[in-house]
């Protein structure tokens, strides 16, 4: 990264409380031009909230959010999207009648600004449907455009997600445990595809497969209870006495 | 929803070209059949009824776009056909009723009401998109009934100048049964066209998607408010289109046409006929306007009747009359086959 270029991502300070909840306190974390940041925490840390907050669909009680040196603390979730940033759901959030390349198309013409068209639209609707299908042939799923999302097993749903975010061509990618529930070849060859079909790509990982997460990530950042314990390389994080405790007695070492 | 997704929606006048496969061909033969049929048997009254089955028709299309592909559920759309119904009885007495210029005005009216009520009521969710857009509507009567000296107050409009259709070398006037059966009815065809396209567009799919999940469409990047005005845009002008022809049915229009009672109506009308199927619209506005006007004659509890019409399709065809017949005539063939 060169001096004056802006992280892709800043997150400055943020906190957020529910009622008397406090689930975010002084959380702060940058994500480098094309780094890959792991977000690792036990159930209820707040991982999900960060997202949530980073993506506009909440705003935070204190602190600030800059897309490429942009404030975007406060816009909108679809005005984020288009700027660049896109995420994926924790639980799937395609539409499971819709085919897996209208899914893909949805997202495509989204992104290419012809999502609104009426009249006179035909070409685009072609051409997102052709970037769908590029996107499925990369991924090696293209025999199953025509299938409802519905109809395909666990583990193409979770990659079909990921192809989705794909086809906004984000500049930042969140991703919301996209292996959970995979085994782990799935969990790797998902990881594969992101890595493989995102080019130029920033990307925040929420997984619990901690192999996973050091294995591909720069650098792991640690929640607890709403904090930021630590943020690091993977073999830094390892040692990390904090970050061990927080995973209560799961021996950080030992994994990858 | 699918039968609506995978059509190309176009019909041509002449249903001659041979790409086409049979079937559609066969549908617009008969279409068009059916549509000549009252021309040769029906009388001057029961065209101007059939005329106005299809504008009102036209106006529950309209709702459809926002009912069965936004889930959006408006008590004002009322305001979006009978203003443009005023609008046009209205203009008609200064600028002559020259059926483009009032079509112009109508379209203008309904797409204003349709940008007011999105303002109004563009952040809310269901049910208060609901009782506000009641709320809107309520105004707009009260204007209509109170302001005597532009609406006619509780007398509402009457004895308009006679519509008229400019083409290149002749002026036809359009104040007989036939000529507004058929200015009803190319405004049905083109209404529909018009929807169906809409919802098979882009811009479609994306309304159909605010419907089922909201968050997933702003995670997407589409802006919920803008797909939801553009979907309140195209179906206050379809609905002010309809409107616009309304007044020059019976020579009429009354403060009942901005009423909620009326949106009340239309969408007792679309759920009869079959919410998100577009065509059920008609179905519906038939269904419900020939109970009012033959069984009236019989009876004053005619909305007994239709009250009742409405619990049994809820009840056993929920998705309309005519998907309803087909899955229940499609079983019966199902089980010939088998046995
Ligand atoms: N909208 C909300 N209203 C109230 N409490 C909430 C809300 N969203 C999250 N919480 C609470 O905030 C805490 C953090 O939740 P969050 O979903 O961010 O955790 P997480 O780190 O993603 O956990 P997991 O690993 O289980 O997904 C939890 O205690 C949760 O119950
Ligand atoms: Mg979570």
């Amino acid at each position: 990264m060169s001096a004056n270029a802006a992280p892709a991502l800043a997150i400055e300070g943020v906190a957020k409380s529910f009622g008397g909840l406090k689930v975010l306190s002084d959380v702060s974390v940058t994500l480098g031009q094309g780094e890959c940041l792991g977000l690792i925490g036990p159930n209820g840390a707040g991982k999900t909230t960060l997202f949530n907050i980073v993506t506009g669909f909440l705003i935070p009680d204190q602190g600030r959010v800059a897309l490429a040196g942009e404030d975007i603390t406060r816009a909108k979730p679809d005005v984020r999207v288009r700027a660049g940033l896109v995420r994926t759901f924790q639980k799937s959030m395609a539409f499971p009648e819709l085919s897996v390349r209208e899914n893909l198309a949805l997202a495509a013409r989204s992104r290419s600004g012809e999502g609104y068209g009426w009249f006179g639209s035909r070409k685009a609707v072609v051409a997102a449907d052709e970037a769908a299908d590029e996107l499925l042939t990369r991924a090696q799923l293209r025999e199953r455009a025509e299938l409802p999302v519905a109809g395909l097993s666990y583990g193409e749903q979770r990659i079909v997600d990921v192809l989705v975010s794909l086809a906004m061509r984000p500049r930042v990618l969140l991703l919301d445990e996209p292996t959970a529930g995979l085994s782990r070849a799935e969990g790797e060859h998902l990881i594969e595809v992101v890595r493989t079909l995102g080019e130029d790509l920033s990307t925040i990982l929420i997984a619990h497969d901690l192999d996973i997460v050091f294995g591909v990530c720069d650098r792991v950042a640690v929640l607890d209870l709403g904090r930021l314990i630590a943020c690091d390389t993977p073999d830094a994080i390892k040692a990390h006495e904090g970050a061990q405790a927080a995973y209560l007695g799961a021996s950080l070492g030992e994994a990858a | 929803m699918s039968s609506i997704a995978d059509g190309t929606g176009r019909v041509e006048a002449r249903p001659a070209s041979e790409r086409r496969s049979l079937p559609m061909t066969a549908k617009v033969a008969l279409l068009a059949l059916a549509a000549a049929i009252p021309l040769l048997f029906a009388g001057d009254y029961q065209l101007r009824f059939l005329a106005e089955i299809l504008i009102i028709g036209t106006a529950v299309l309209s709702l459809d776009l926002l009912v069965g592909f936004g889930g959006l559920v408006s008590l004002g759309h009322a305001v979006f056909f009978g203003g443009a119904a005023y609008a046009a009885a209205i203009a008609a007495q200064t600028l002559g009723a020259d059926v483009v210029v009032m079509l112009a005005v109508g379209i203008a009216t309904g797409m204003a009401s349709a940008l007011l009520m999105g303002v109004v009521v563009m952040r809310t969710i269901a049910l208060f998109f609901l009782i506000l857009s009641l709320i809107v509507g309520q105004i707009v009567w009260e204007v209509v009934f109170h302001w005597r000296e532009v609406t006619g107050g509780a007398d509402g409009l009457r004895g308009f100048p006679v519509l008229t259709l400019h083409t290149g070398f002749a002026t036809i006037p359009l104040n007989n049964g036939v000529a507004l059966y058929l200015a009803a009815l190319v405004l049905a065809l083109a209404a529909y066209l018009a929807a169906r396209s809409f919802v098979t567009a882009p811009i479609g799919r994306a309304l159909l998607g605010t419907r089922e999940r909201q968050l997933r469409m702003s995670a997407l990047g589409y802006s919920i408010p803008r797909i939801r005005l553009m979907a309140l845009l195209a179906s206050g002008a379809i609905a002010g289109a309809a409107g616009a022809l309304y007044p020059f049915v019976n020579q009429y229009v009354g403060p009942n046409a901005v009423h909620w009672t009326m949106s009340a109506m239309m969408i007792i009308m679309l759920v009869i006929g079959g919410v998100g199927s577009l065509y059920g619209a008609f179905i519906g506005s038939a269904i419900y306007l020939g109970i009012q006007t033959y069984v009236s004659s019989y009876t004053d509890r005619w909305q007994l009747v239709v009250g009742l019409v409405f619990v049994l399709t809820v009840m056993i065809m929920p998705k309309g009359v005519v998907a309803g017949l087909k899955a229940a005539f499609g079983r019966r063939k199902d089980a010939e086959g088998r046995s």
